[in-house]
């Protein structure tokens, strides 16, 4: 999903929690951390356990190959990740929560796995179906482009192709390794 | 002593005396709104991101102290909203499933009665396929003196859905693919910004039919220093912010005329980083242009807001005032008629009323905590 870039930004975190007023937004953006939408752009990821989400209990892949913890923005493999995170929400890194339906169609991007230093394509399937999950809300908008590039835009709801284009949470499921 | 708390009991009870009781009041009652709005009435988009179901349209009277909410329209899965300024009429573009969140996909334009805020009509759009994306003014516009509504679509195509709106009919689907968004231009038509960094010029005939298309040169380059897709038309002219701090302005007037670019950052400013960022980050009142700008912004902050509104005089191209906002923001808009009054949502997502000197007036909350009211809409 791709459209809850208000929410996000490290400035947005920045300047909603300098205002002191309603704590929603910096209480719900201060776990957001995001990742870039541009594919082939490596970024690499704190890898350390833990998320910063209040409410929200830890995970681990439990996964030397695959280190970090799947509820956490920081998740190496959520580079350019845009929305809900289905680890959060009863999925998991790659799959969707029981019941919801995972969308054919997607944005990649390309993500440093910080275990073997290799550049990883991941797909950020959304699941569809369930209204809003609401937790751990992840989003960055680097290498964002304006709608008239629609494969480089996080505005837009990526719910298509689905029997419902009702957006839940999102998915980063390992593609393969990048070809450099 | 005595004397004087009879005198105050005595006064009592013929101030009492005096007042009239109560009469029995009407079941139902409910409010109507004038059918031409004051100048300060705006619309408040709420996207309501945590339940997209009941996204929400309010509208709020941002000069006012009191009674500043008046009521509101449902807008239901990232819908689509304009007002018409020939008919008394609101429209808004809403996605339903017969279950709530499944079932048969619905994609209608709803009709409001501005006064009543009834629901008077509808058109049901075909082929499921209204484009859902986060609220954007140019996802639906209205042409030719608002005789003509047109409604993006994307699966992942993109198409415009041209509505004969006094018929509620549905006339033709023009397809616009590597282009995006409703920009119009022309007698009776619209342009859309493209991916390579044209723009694409359609005109339509009476019937909603294609008569002519064109495309221009490349003249952005969305990898270096994309347009943001959300323009302030000023007349005929639309004025488009770049990441870096350019304005383009082109001329709608007929075919897109692209007029020569400058900048809104001065040498200074660019040591300090500034950039425009924010959600709808562009405004106008007279001929001058409202932005919402960043300082020390960067690749990829060109929607976390900002912290100053400049001005800039668009006939000398140069800023003219700086406003220094109390609470950072994330959209603005500028309210018309002979006091016009900058209305901002901020990073909190609550409404900031400033005057056009930058002196705050008043905050307005739009709903529940989790409302996001990131598209104000000035009276049309």
């Amino acid at each position: 999903m791709k459209w809850l870039d208000n929410l996000a930004e490290k400035s947005t975190r920045k300047l909603a929690r300098s205002s002191g007023r309603r704590s929603f937004l910096a209480k719900l953006s201060a776990g957001i951390v995001g990742g870039s939408t541009i594919p082939l752009l490596p970024v690499a990821r704190a890898s350390g356990g833990g998320n910063s989400y209040p409410g929200v209990g830890s995970q681990s892949t439990g996964n030397l190959e695959d280190p970090g913890d799947p509820t956490s923005c920081d998740y190496w493999r959520y580079c350019a990740i845009d929305g809900f995170i289905c680890a959060c929400c009863g999925g998991s890194a790659n799959s969707c929560p029981p019941g919801t339906e995972m969308s054919p169609m997607t944005w990649i991007g390309t993500c440093r796995n910080p275990a073997d230093g290799k550049n990883y394509i991941i797909s950020y399937n959304d699941c569809c179906g369930r209204t809003s999950c609401g937790r751990c809300m992840c989003n960055r908008n680097e290498g964002d482009v304006p709608v008239y590039r629609p494969q480089q835009n996080n505005d837009t709801n990526w719910c298509l192709g689905t029997k419902s284009n009702v957006y839940n949470c999102s998915t980063g499921v390992v593609l393969g390794i990048a070809l450099e | 002593m005595q004397l004087r708390i009879v005198s105050t009991v005595l006064g009592m009870l013929l101030s009492f005396s005096l007042l009239a009781e109560l009469s029995p009041e009407p079941i139902p009652n409910v409010e109507i709104l004038p059918k031409d709005y004051p100048d300060s009435w705006i619309f408040a988009h709420d996207a309501n991101f945590a339940s997209l179901l009941t996204g929400q349209l309010v509208i709020l009277d941002v000069a006012a102290d009191t009674k500043e909410y008046k009521g509101s329209l449902d807008a239901s899965q990232f819908g689509t909203f304009i007002q018409s300024s020939t008919r008394e009429e609101l429209y808004v573009g809403e996605t339903f499933y017969s279950r709530g969140t499944r079932g048969d996909r619905t994609d209608v334009v709803t009709i409001y009665d501005k006064s009543s805020l009834n629901r008077i009509g509808e058109v049901v759009l075909p082929g499921e396929k209204r484009a859902q994306i986060v609220v954007n003014k140019y996802a639906m516009q209205l042409i030719d003196n608002d005789e003509y509504l047109l409604v993006l679509n994307f699966t992942p195509a993109i198409s415009v859905t041209v509505i004969d709106i006094a018929k509620r009919e549905v006339l033709n689907e023009v397809p616009i693919g590597g282009c995006n968004m409703i920009y119009p231009s022309g007698k009776r038509g619209f342009s859309s910004l493209c991916g390579d960094g044209t723009i694409m010029s359609i005109s339509l005939d009476k019937k909603g039919q294609v008569i002519d298309r064109t495309r221009s040169e490349p003249f952005f380059n969305a990898d270096d220093d994309p347009l943001f897709d959300k323009p302030m038309y000023l007349e005929n002219i639309a004025y488009f912010p770049s990441f870096k701090g350019d304005i383009q302005p082109i001329d709608m007037t007929n075919d897109p005329d692209i007029l020569p670019k400058w900048s809104m950052i001065s040498e200074e400013d660019a040591k300090e980083n500034w950039r425009p960022s924010g959600w709808q980050i562009i405004s106008a009142s007279d001929e001058h242009l409202y932005v919402l700008m960043q300082k020390n912004g960067n690749w990829g902050s060109h929607k976390s807001g900002g912290e100053e509104v400049w001005v800039f005089d668009t006939s000398q191209q140069k800023r003219i005032k700086r406003i220094a906002l109390k609470n950072p923001g994330f959209s603005i808009e500028v309210t018309g008629g002979k006091k016009p009054l900058l209305a901002v949502t901020g990073t909190d997502m609550t409404i900031w009323v400033y005057d056009l000197d930058g002196e705050l007036q008043r905050n307005i909350v739009v709903g529940a905590p989790s409302a996001m009211p990131i598209m104000l809409n000035a009276k049309r």
